[in-house]
């Protein structure tokens, strides 16, 4: 049975004990779109450059209950509030959110008011397909996290996702809603990291809606091993004066795939995002940015960059749209890539669709090797080739890198990255 | 015998060295010797190939050796690699001090200084002592030490990164030092500077090689021979009034005389 099969199967066990909290036809109408659509091919646009059919005839199993424990989570070594998903299912012994209620409601996302996810919930989808209808209809596991006014969440939480496929194949399907209510704010990690020596398929959606005068920085870190796949979503919704910082950072993985959407729904509003994808072997990571700047006078900085070795293949995609009304808009984006061997590749394309006229909008990609001037400099003052073009490496990914704001996890990705880079 | 006894006060040997970039024949037979103490000035219009001949002592690989040896302290030069070669104790001045967005100089010279000593066998030096080496050396050739620690020569003037390679070449301590063409774009303060800064760091143990088009940077950096590099060739050679003779006659002196020949 392909994967579409099984998602299709699997929904005929699941519908009877769904969680009410979303409601009933918006699932049977995902499920449809899923029969109908199917898993994405490369036949359409947006899924060109990446290919999934490799992995549909996996006997996946899905909402596979979770191995009792695990140690094989490596957890950042910062003080923080702490969110354990073992293949798609929160666990909560793992978990430890002890103090957060003064300043939030945290739930699992099918025990969420109806009137609250109707309010919230799947509000911005500018591009639908088979995957993201099937995280829709299987919406159950996943977090709901509400910052109350005018709080600041004194701690980041962190959000582990361990693929565990010691026990065969598995498809997670995790579905988070997180809301800050005006003027709160609140820093949110999603840390993809996988156990087992089998094929897991993460396929993901967080949803973040800002209220006025919010704050939010959200990290992604992608660390899983060489059988992983992963098809991620996350999408912010702005309203008024709201602020975002986005950082996207993927190492690892066999294939990744992230989308990052963002809504500027209300005017004054300010979003950055920020990648780092490192290719080797033949890896595949692909991401995809949207920036809708629906309203007047926001501010959006885009900034992603890729080093490429051995057979790997990047995709960016960056979109930025300037609707009629978003007058006074800045927005700027750029892809700076370096290949390091003859047999990667890189595919490129900032898209911008701009129909306001009073706009500041640039737009820039480049893929090139080392600075072989540069390292032949370094050379001559008695460092190895090695050494020489680690140094260049962590210096292109460091403006990046120096985005992660929490002081201890910079340091710790940062020396995770070095390791990585190291010949 | 006699000779290899010699040899030991050569630090620097070149033997009919040739060169070319893609087809282009650029260095026809080089002769020279380098004994340590000493400072040599190679002169010569442009073209004549004065940054192809620092280039190849510092390993750059966009020029092709075709003929010709390089001894340096009794290794085959030829045969090392650039940072085999920096290792070893030869250092170049580029003429066109690298930037390096994201690398600041203390940063890779802390690394640099440590893959030398390690080459040497000498153990990483710590923080506090490269810090101190460091605050010693930026007096030598009056460099804001903010400067080191911003991205190699993002943003600095053309004195600022002149000032930087000679800040590196004092914390590297060469025993060769190769300075290409680093008195191009400087006006006469930092020219004094730069010069200056070179003459703190002669000693008897140590070699000079200056490249330069222009005379004016001798007045400072006293050369104990002057060679005239023309055609890929050294065409004349002389002490420091040789210098003064070719400020005095122009290039076309030099030139008139190998075209007529």
């Amino acid at each position: 049975m392909n994967l579409k099969d099984l998602i299709l199967e699997e929904y005929k066990t699941f519908a009877p004990q769904a969680s009410n909290a979303v409601s009933k036809v918006l699932r049977e109408e995902s499920i449809k779109q899923v029969a109908e659509w199917g898993i994405p091919t490369i036949k359409q646009e947006e899924w060109k450059y990446t290919n999934l059919k490799s992995i549909l005839d996996t006997p996946f199993r899905l909402n596979a209950s979770p191995a009792a424990t695990s140690n094989a989570i490596h957890y950042y070594n910062i003080d923080a509030y702490k969110l354990v998903f073992v293949n798609g299912i929160l666990n909560a012994s793992l978990s430890d959110t002890k103090g957060i209620e003064a300043f939030a409601t945290l739930k699992s996302i099918s025990e969420a008011e109806p009137a609250i996810l109707s309010k919230y919930f799947n509000k911005f989808h500018p591009f639908q397909d088979g995957l993201q209808a099937a995280n829709l209809a299987f919406a159950q596991h996943g977090v709901y996290l509400h910052v109350n006014k005018g709080k600041a969440l004194p701690k980041p939480v962190v959000v582990y996702f361990l693929s565990d496929t010691t026990q065969g194949p598995i498809f997670a399907q995790p579905r988070n809603l997180i809301v800050l209510e005006q003027g709160a704010s609140a820093k949110w990690i999603e840390s993809f990291q996988s156990t087992g020596n089998d094929t897991s398929f993460t396929n993901i959606c967080s949803e973040f809606f800002l209220h006025q005068d919010s704050h939010l920085e959200q990290y992604k870190f992608q660390q899983e091993n060489d059988k992983a796949y992963h098809v991620g979503t996350s999408q912010v919704v702005h309203l008024e004066k709201s602020y975002s910082h986005s950082a996207v950072l993927t190492w690892s993985g066999a294939l990744v795939r992230n989308n990052l959407n963002i809504h500027l729904g209300a005017e004054y509003c300010e979003a950055h995002l920020y990648g780092l994808y490192l290719g080797n072997n033949s890896r595949h990571i692909d991401n995809h940015t949207l920036v809708d700047h629906a309203m007047p006078n926001c501010y959006s900085n885009e900034l992603y960059k890729g080093i490429l070795d051995d057979q790997s293949t990047g995709v960016f995609n960056g979109k930025i749209w300037v609707q009629k009304d978003a007058q006074k808009t800045n927005a700027f984006q750029s892809n700076k890539n370096v290949l390091l061997s003859q047999k990667a590749t890189m595919n490129t394309k900032p898209q911008l669709e701009i129909f306001a006229d009073d706009v500041k909008c640039s737009h820039g990609a480049t893929v090139g090797q080392l600075d072989e001037e540069a390292l032949f400099f370094l050379r001559a003052r008695g460092i190895p080739l090695a050494q020489a073009r680690m140094l260049l490496m962590q210096a292109f990914s460091d403006d990046v890198l120096n985005k992660i704001t929490i002081p201890a996890l910079q340091e710790e990705i940062t020396a995770t990255i070095a390791q990585r880079l190291r010949p | 015998m006699t000779t290899d006894h010699l040899s030991l006060f050569i630090m620097l040997s070149i033997k009919n060295l040739q060169a070319r970039v893609e087809e282009k024949e650029i260095l026809k037979g080089i002769n020279l010797e380098v004994k340590a103490g000493e400072v040599h000035a190679i002169m010569g219009p442009n073209g004549s190939g004065k940054s192809t001949l620092a280039s190849i002592l510092a390993g750059r690989e966009t020029y092709e050796v075709t003929g010709g040896s390089i001894t340096f302290e009794g290794k085959d030069l030829l045969e090392l690699s650039p940072e085999d070669r920096a290792r070893e104790g030869v250092f170049l001045a580029f003429q066109y001090p690298v930037e390096i967005p994201g690398v600041s100089t203390i940063n890779f010279l802390k690394t640099a200084v440590n893959a030398i000593r390690e080459y040497r066998g000498e153990e990483a030096m710590d923080a506090v002592s490269f810090l101190k080496m460091m605050k010693e050396k930026t007096k030598v050739v009056e460099i804001d030490e903010t400067l080191l620690k911003r991205s190699l020569n993002e943003g600095f003037s053309g004195g600022e990164k002149k000032r930087n390679e000679i800040f590196q070449m004092a914390m590297l301590e060469p025993k060769l030092a190769v300075l290409d063409e680093t008195d191009s774009g400087l006006d006469i303060d930092a020219l004094k500077i730069v010069a200056n800064g070179v003459n703190k760091l002669r000693s008897k143990n140590n070699a000079v090689i200056v490249v330069t088009h222009y005379q004016r940077l001798l007045d400072y950096i006293v050369p104990d021979y002057v060679h005239v590099l023309y055609n890929g060739r050294i065409v004349k050679s002389g002490t420091k009034e040789l210098a003064l003779e070719l400020e005095a006659k122009g290039y076309d002196w030099i030139k008139n005389e190998n075209t007529a020949v």
